[in-house]
């Protein structure tokens, strides 16, 4: 389970994240959404050890991860499929996939969830001498996905999936994170497309600005008027 | 020019090139995962050849001397990045390169302190010092020949360590997308420890054979070979290693070729026009020939 | 900020803040013209010889940071000029009878028979100080334009060639410089006088373009490429011409040095040199004048202090050894240590009396008026700078 208790992040004087605590409890879909720049991919990355909160905890399964170094946190089984895809252009996509897996060290589960990935997402396997740089942006998106799978982790951390996407792939992405929900998968997702996030999660957190604005389970968040009205485009 | 004279020309070019393209390599090696021109880089040279002088004046035999050498320069190398780089990680380039300046200063004074202003002789072991005929009147020394063939196979090797090595390809993903590359689980610091440690023995090769073919070690050895394999890695690239080993090449092959080909009264501007091929180059292509990424221009 | 009546068409009162700095700036160089006169009246020739000096440097120095602390593009070629600036006066101002066929044979007859012996040395000083910087200016519009175009280390890098470019051709040519072994004799015309009333020149004119709409478009271009664009700087001409002022003033600074000890040789205008200034400029702060004044000062009184360091002294009854190169190691390393510590200087971006010395972590604590040293792109909101944990 994952605790943010009143994280601050600070980007030098500005505050990007400015007091924000959030919950994502085992097997649990959660997702944070929000406008662009309300800070929700900073706190994806704060989690995930890139930046540094100002002040306020981190705490996952009992393990305090606010001063951890990155490389730590994946090893405790935190990973996540970075916001616009970032995978890498000039490796192949074995290798990005391989490196997704950096801090394991079980040979046969590696073969295991590579066999694994390829079934949720066959193309990668018809790609995987490529360069990551020559698939298309769908493609990318399920290779960082795949990426970050296969690190078997215990909490997902997904930063905007469907950005950039046709609706066509959109559809799929989301149908690969419900399939990833229905196995146990703790996954939190930040979305800025509001609706196909409250459809497929258990709770949301509205973002707006640095701090939570609304939180709620996503079924009731998804009927809020606020909601509906500045996310919702009704 | 004869065939005899093309030929070992050639040599001396592939020659030349093979000693650039071993400093070349560590400084791009850097520079693609640190943004970092690593100046004193030179200095790592400097201090291999004077191991190899020490040792050798103790009479320790070559291969010894050898191992000595590429030892030193790696620790010189390590300990360079924990005490004056990683303080320094995240700051604009420029900083980077004006505090790699004052390293390479400091090096080399501190070297000037403590082994003297006066060259002091390489110990080129006999082995290296011949010379061997070839048909058609072609006459190539020792060390040329394994000038050539270490770089070769360092080259492989490098390149097995680059694509096949979980290291290395972690090197590679952070060069490419250094945050990505922590999301991953890469720890960014080993990588890092890792890039000065390859870079810094190979630079220890090149202090042998620099240090055999020019047969004397100096404090301030360490400035033509560090400017010659800063123009490498422009010409081929800054980040790329490919790219520095081929600049590196095209480098030695056009030192030796301008000097035959330039008139007699120009050949000492030989620096000159060097380097106006390396402004050339970054106004045309300042990504070098193997570089990805175009730099911000205006 | 004190205003006068608001009604619209009386002039503007000049506020408070600035008259003060008028005021303030007029006792400086008051105080510091008494201080050339007392030098000039009670200095040995040793002692004046190290003010001129310093004086030069802070030329050079305050023209380095108009090149590349307003501007945020580096350039490493900046001692270039000044060699540039020194040969070209020495080369008129030398008496015919030193620079005849036997010594220098490359010279054009024109140059080779410029007698300026009958002018009176201010006058001569003056003359082939213009023509030095002049001949430095024009090469800084041939190299700048096409090198103004890159920005970060590549510029540092291809300047830095121009500098390697400038040192060979002295070097190698030989029957128009002298080459390496030096190029003498100069006359000894630099003043004290001279040399303060070119700074004061160099200083002025620096501060005057600062406040300018050009100093405005260099540093804006500095801080924010696009944004500076955006509002219609071209960016190119703005750097070219904090390049060619820098170029101007540095070979200034050439021709005073070459007239002060009479003799030139191309090592002085090489990297040792060169990281002098860039020490001077980065320790006083890279957009800063006054910080540029004051790093000069510093890194020429310094080596003077450092250098019984060198030569071995003797305190009490303790003698140290000469331990030549010591001295360049501890600078050496200081630098580091600014660089790691305080890399925007004693005052950064702005000049004395506007809060000085303040923040002591530039990295952590970005605010607009922070050194850039090169322009960076400013981030969205919610792209946080790499905290350097790994």
């Amino acid at each position: 389970m994952l605790t943010l208790t009143d994280v601050k992040v600070y980007y030098g004087a500005i505050a990007a994240v400015k007091g924000v605590s959030l919950e994502v409890h085992d097997r649990e879909l959660v997702a944070l959404i929000g406008a662009n720049g309300a800070g929700k991919t900073t706190t994806l990355r704060t989690i995930s050890g890139i930046y540094r909160p100002r002040s306020g905890s981190i705490v996952h399964d009992g393990a305090d991860l606010t001063t951890m170094p990155s490389h730590e946190i994946v090893a405790r089984g935190i990973s996540q499929a970075p916001e616009g895809r970032q995978i890498f252009g000039s490796l192949t996509v074995r290798e990005n996939l391989m490196l997704g897996a950096t801090r394991r060290t079980d040979k046969s589960g590696i073969d295991e969830d590579l066999e694994d990935v390829f079934g949720l997402f066959p193309v990668l396997k018809e790609r995987l001498g490529q360069a990551g740089g020559t698939l298309s942006g769908g493609e990318q998106q399920m290779l960082a996905i795949g990426r970050a799978l296969m690190a078997r982790p215990k909490l997902l951390l997904l930063d905007e999936p469907s950005l950039g996407l046709a609706p066509l792939m959109v559809g799929r992405i989301f149908d690969v994170v419900r399939r990833l929900k229905e196995r146990g998968v703790t996954i939190l997702l930040v979305e800025q497309n509001a609706r196909k996030a409250l459809e497929v999660a258990d709770r949301a957190y509205v973002m707006e600005t640095g701090h939570i604005a609304l939180s709620g389970p996503a079924a009731e968040l998804a009927r809020n008027p606020e909601v509906e009205r500045a996310y919702l485009g009704r | 020019m004869s065939f005899a004279e093309l030929g070992q020309q050639f040599v001396n070019a592939l020659s030349l090139g093979s000693i650039y393209a071993l400093v070349a390599v560590g400084l791009t090696m850097v520079f693609g995962i640190l943004r970092l021109i690593n100046f004193a880089h030179g200095e790592v040279v400097m201090l291999g050849g004077f191991t190899a002088y020490f040792l050798g004046k103790a009479g320790m035999p070559f291969w010894l001397i050898a191992i000595a050498a590429v030892l030193v320069t790696t620790v010189v190398g390590v300990l360079m990045e924990r005490i004056a780089y990683r303080p320094i990680r995240g700051a604009p380039d420029v900083s980077l390169l004006l505090t790699s300046l004052g390293v390479s200063i400091a090096l080399q004074n501190g070297a000037m302190l403590a082994f003297g202003n006066q060259p002091k002789p390489f110990p080129t072991p006999a082995a290296l010092a011949g010379q061997n005929q070839l048909p058609g009147g072609l006459q190539i020394s020792t060390a040329n020949v394994v000038t050539i063939l270490t770089a070769l196979v360092l080259m492989v090797l490098l390149t097995w360590f680059v694509r096949g090595t979980a290291t290395g390809t972690q090197m590679r993903a952070t060069a490419e997308n250094a945050m990505a590359a922590r999301l991953m689980g890469i720890s960014i610091n080993t990588v890092i420890v890792a890039a000065f440690v390859v870079g810094s023995a190979l630079a220890g090769v090149a202090a042998l054979l620099y240090g055999a073919r020019v047969g004397r070690v100096q404090y301030d050895m360490g400035f033509i070979p560090i400017l010659k394999a800063f123009v490498a890695t422009v010409i081929g690239g800054f980040g790329s290693i490919p790219g520095a080993v081929l600049g590196a090449y095209i480098l030695g092959f056009g030192e030796i070729f301008l000097i035959s080909f330039l008139p007699d009264a120009l050949t000492k501007y030989r620096d000159a026009f060097v380097f106006i091929g390396l402004i050339v180059i970054l106004l045309l292509r300042p990504q070098g020939i193997l570089g990805s990424t175009e730099p911000e221009k205006i | 900020m004190a205003q006068g009546v608001a009604t619209a068409p009386a002039p503007p009162a000049v506020p408070e803040r600035d008259r003060r700095g008028v005021w303030a700036a007029l006792l400086a160089v008051l105080l510091g013209a008494a201080f050339i006169w007392l030098a000039d009246a009670r200095f040995n020739g040793y002692r004046q010889q190290l003010v001129v000096l310093a004086l030069s440097y802070i030329i050079i120095a305050v023209a380095l940071t108009v090149t590349s602390g307003f501007t945020g593009v580096f350039s490493l070629g900046q001692i270039g000029f000044v060699a540039v600036g020194a040969y070209v006066s020495a080369l008129m101002s030398i008496p015919p009878q030193w620079k005849d066929d036997i010594a220098l044979p490359g010279l054009p007859w024109w140059l080779a028979t410029l007698d300026l012996g009958g002018l009176p040395p201010w006058l001569g000083l003056t003359l082939v100080s213009i023509v030095g910087a002049l001949a430095a200016a024009v090469l800084a519009v041939l190299v700048g334009a096409p090198l103004m175009r890159l920005s970060g280390h590549y510029v540092a890098v291809a300047t830095m060639g121009f500098l390697i470019i400038v040192y060979t051709v002295i070097v190698n040519l030989d029957h128009v410089t002298s080459g390496a072994r030096g190029l003498s004799p100069i006359p000894t015309w630099t003043t004290l006088w001279s040399a303060y009333v070119w700074t004061l020149v160099t200083i002025y004119a620096s501060w005057r373009i600062r406040n300018s709409p050009a100093g405005r478009a260099m540093i804006a271009s500095r801080e924010n490429l696009l944004a500076a664009r955006g509002v219609g700087v071209d960016v190119l001409r703005t750097r070219l011409l904090a390049f060619v002022f820098g170029a101007f003033f540095s070979g200034v600074a050439g021709a005073l040095l070459a007239h002060q000890v009479g003799t030139i040789a191309p090592s002085q205008f090489y990297f040792k040199t060169t990281f002098l200034v860039v020490t001077m400029v980065v320790l006083g702060g890279m957009g800063s004048i006054s910080g540029a004044v004051v790093g000069a000062v510093v890194m020429t009184i310094l080596p003077e202090y450092l250098r019984p360091i060198d030569e071995g002294f003797t305190l009490g009854g303790f003698t140290s050894p000469p331990l030549y190169g010591l001295s360049q190691i501890l600078i050496a390393l200081g630098f580091i240590l600014v660089m790691i510590f305080r890399p925007q200087g004693l005052f950064g971006d702005r000049e004395i009396g506007l809060g000085l010395l303040a923040r002591t972590k530039p990295q952590q604590e970005a605010s607009g008026e922070d050194i850039a040293l090169t322009p960076e792109l400013a981030p969205g909101v919610d792209e946080a700078p790499l905290d350097p944990r790994a």
